[in-house]
């Protein structure tokens, strides 16, 4: 296992694309869904070296020519506009995770912790705040600060989880809080698509090696949980499924590579159905 | 009881859990920043492990990331937590 500090990723929709998509959406859904076309353009054009990372990836797909890079920009401002219309209580937007809910469950009844691995894809927010319906503990390693301006830049009527800890890469001491929760029978959620520091290993993704992080894994053999990897897919217009894999149970510090190359290999699936839902905006493969 | 005894065992502990094998205890000093880059530069995964060892050999539990950060701060804060925990 290797460690490495840095992260030159860059997440994009915080406080201002927010607020910004929370004004388009006092038009209306569809409205806002036409004029996004335009920003979408906008992003494409203005903001090429963010798209630099996304071109890359697209490559890897085969589809890197500039109307499938704003097949991607419009996808995610689709997602985000949802995301927005959904945390504030729009009954518009639907986001069901029945299949998801039933394998967790059975889990959590034998009182074992559950830690979701989930993916910037799709709706991955909206499918975040139904982790309060578990009604357990809970517990998210994420984007602390994004979540934090989501709250400020709309009024969310679904409750965001309490997030117990920062992804502050600096924050060496944030999986604490997630161990103390699973070990009590509780949910957390982790994200295995971005690596932000701490140990990692290269896992081929897409036909490339990749740094995927291997402190989710740690964590669910150390809090003895199982992992369940999941993706909250856009799958029609105004609606949205969680899918699952395979839940993992590692237990050792050993099993962290191999539960990183199954999630490697069930991201792929989903990705080679919905490949315009994957938003990690700078180049996964440097 | 001996700290000083008590730190060096302590330390061994802090070493075998997380497998520092090139490094002895006597290089870890009483306050030797554990997490801090210039000190032994330690992650996340690693606090689990002592997280894990404290309760293992010491019978202690740490559950609230709050705490971990005083706590874990170096060998001497973990002494003082385990000796007000009256182990």
């Amino acid at each position: 296992m290797k460690m490495d500090r840095k992260w030159r990723g860059k997440s994009y929709g915080g406080k201002f694309g927010t607020s910004c998509f929370a004004t388009l959406l006092r038009i209306g859904m569809f409205p806002a869904y036409i004029l996004l076309i335009f920003v979408a353009a906008f992003f494409v054009l203005r903001r090429r070296k963010a798209l630099e990372g996304s071109a890359k990836y697209l490559e890897l797909k085969r589809r890197a020519i500039f109307p499938e890079i704003f097949k991607l920009a419009y996808s995610f401002g689709i997602c985000m506009l949802d995301k927005t219309a959904y945390m504030s209580g729009s009954k518009k937007i639907k986001c069901e995770d029945g299949n998801v809910r039933n394998t967790a469950l059975k889990i959590l009844a034998k009182n074992n912790g559950v830690l979701f691995l989930t993916a910037h894809v799709g709706g991955w927010e909206m499918a975040g705040s139904k982790l309060t319906e578990y009604k357990r503990e809970t517990a998210a390693i994420g984007e602390l600060e994004e979540d934090s301006e989501v709250e400020s830049a709309i009024k969310p009527s679904r409750k965001i989880p309490k997030m117990k800890m920062s992804s502050n890469p600096s924050d060496t001491l944030g999986l604490v809080e997630a161990f103390g929760v699973l070990r009590r029978g509780g949910v957390a959620a982790a994200h295995g698509d971005r690596y932000a520091g701490g140990r990692f290993a290269k896992i081929n993704f897409l036909g490339k090696p990749a740094k995927m992080p291997l402190s989710p894994y740690i964590l669910a053999a150390k809090a003895k949980c199982a992992v369940i990897p999941v993706v909250c897919l856009r799958k029609k217009l105004f609606f949205y499924e969680v899918e699952a894999g395979d839940p993992m149970y590692p237990k050792n510090t050993a099993d962290a590579e191999k539960g990183a190359e199954m999630f490697a290999k069930f991201l792929e699936e989903k990705l080679d159905k919905y490949p315009y839902q994957w938003f990690n905006f700078y180049d996964y493969w440097d | 009881m001996d700290r000083e005894k008590f730190l060096s065992e302590l330390k061994g502990n802090i070493v075998g859990a997380l497998n520092l094998g090139g490094i002895s205890t006597d290089e870890i000093g009483d306050d030797s920043k554990l997490f801090a880059e210039d000190g032994l530069g330690l992650d996340s995964v690693d606090a689990l492990e002592l997280v894990v060892m404290l309760e293992s050999k010491y019978g202690v539990s740490i559950d609230r990331s709050d705490d971990a950060k005083s706590i874990f701060d170096s060998p001497n804060t973990i002494a003082d937590y385990i000796i007000s925990k009256g182990k």
